[in-house]
């Protein structure tokens, strides 16, 4: 088992690329999309039965042991929620190395 | 009054209520998501098709182009002074994607106006659908050179998406791409086409529609009841009467303008109905899914709320006989 952050992110999913382009910047190489969920917050009810899904958001689920580069994704990922809305929530976790 | 009777009692409005009537009792009535988008797929692709058929019979005159043109003006113009209307009540970036969600059309409001034209035997032109598509974009990118030429402050976190996304997202988004490819294939194959296609374009048209507004009544509910105010611990409450008032003012506006164009023009009675409605409908597919990616600071909770909870069933109810009862005085 080895210590990490857990970082879960629920964004508006067409902010999806451009989160996955700071992973990318930040060298993380492993993440988890659920796209389509919904639930309520800041901006209303979001209920992702439209048409072509135009009120769904993603969930992210990220895992990372390097301390600075948590810093840095928790930076870009601030300026990026400050826009469109959503939650990013951080938690020790325990990871399995396998 | 006789228009509205006969308008309430047509069989796709019936199962618009059926499906507002299922929300209402709390019912677990619902049409599974991919089936809708199939249905909206369908419509898209038989309203283009039997556009295009029709546009091929039809011969290119100085009125076709005209009025294609105010079309593209007019989704151009509407964002401009909607923008103007709102902005001392909604923030900045909700006035603009309001604005741009206000100038584009709903193709769901056109198509059923054509159902609304068919079953009453009124002709109308296919190159309507053709202003349809093409008034599907102007908004878009109005609403968001609206929003960088007033935001000066915001311009700085404003430039995080690039104007090609924007445009290809606005002008190849998937439902204008099947409209206008929909289009141009019954235009290319004419009433040779039409009538390998029959069956499923025309016959199956109306019953399909009818299952597409069951869905839309539920989805339009939901936002409705959405629409209450929000309870303690939830925060965020939007001025809920602001959007009323908008909701059904916009369209009124709009289609006063609309009717206006179409008096100058001299359209028939079928085109002229359809030139309102498209000036009065409010985009709930296109304009959304490029303004979340192009202006994520405006709130979907507004202006997605407001075309799609207020402004579409105010059309399908009262709009579409509304306007027809004017211009038939008009005319």
């Amino acid at each position: 088992m080895k210590p990490c952050k857990r970082i879960e992110i629920v964004i508006e999913s067409p902010m999806v690329p451009s989160l996955i382009a700071i992973l990318k910047q930040l060298d993380i190489p492993g993440y988890t999309l659920i796209p389509d969920v919904r639930g309520s917050g800041d901006r209303g009810v979001r209920r992702a039965d439209e048409l072509s899904g135009e009120s769904s958001n993603s969930l992210i689920l990220i895992a990372c042991d390097d301390p600075s580069t948590v810093e840095q994704l928790l930076a870009a990922v601030r300026k990026l929620l400050s826009r469109s809305g959503g939650i990013c929530l951080l938690s020790d976790a325990q990871w399995l190395r396998h | 009054m006789s228009v509205f009777l006969s308008n309430l009692s047509s069989p796709p409005l019936l199962f618009f209520f059926l499906g507002v009537a299922a929300v209402l009792a709390r019912s677990d009535l619902e049409i599974p998501a991919q089936i809708a988008k199939f249905l909206s797929l369908y419509l898209l692709f038989a309203i283009g098709f039997k556009g295009g058929v029709a546009l091929s019979e039809s011969t290119i005159d100085s009125t076709m182009l005209l009025t294609l043109l105010c079309a593209v003006v007019l989704s151009a113009v509407i964002p401009v002074y909607t923008f103007v209307l709102l902005r001392g009540s909604f923030s900045l970036a909700d006035s603009a994607a309001i604005a741009a969600t206000y100038g584009s059309v709903s193709a769901v409001t056109f198509v059923t106006a054509t159902g609304y034209l068919d079953m009453q035997g009124i002709a109308w032109s296919g190159y309507l659908v053709a202003a349809m598509a093409l008034m599907e974009s102007p908004a878009i990118i109005v609403g968001i050179v609206l929003y960088k030429y007033f935001g000066k402050q915001q311009i700085a976190t404003a430039q995080m998406f690039s104007w090609k996304e924007l445009l290809r997202e606005s002008l190849f988004n998937g439902s204008v791409l099947l409209i206008l490819g929909s289009m141009v294939i019954g235009w290319v194959t004419g009433t040779d086409g039409m009538h390998k296609l029959q069956p499923l374009v025309k016959d199956l048209f109306l019953g399909l529609l009818c299952l597409f507004l069951l869905d839309m009544g539920i989805v339009a509910a939901r936002r409705f009841r959405d629409l209450q105010p929000v309870r303690r611990g939830q925060s965020g409450g939007k001025p809920i009467r602001l959007m009323l008032a908008a909701g059904l003012m916009l369209p009124a506006v709009n289609a006063l303008v609309g009717l206006g164009i179409a008096v100058f023009l001299g359209l028939t009675e079928g085109n002229a109905l359809l030139f309102v409605v498209l000036a009065a409908s409010a985009s709930y597919i296109a304009v959304p899914a490029a303004m979340r990616l192009a202006l994520p600071e405006a709130n979907p909770g507004s202006y997605l709320t407001m075309s799609l909870a207020i402004t579409f069933p105010l059309n399908l109810l009262i709009g579409i006989p509304a306007y027809h009862a004017a211009i038939k005085w008009l005319l």
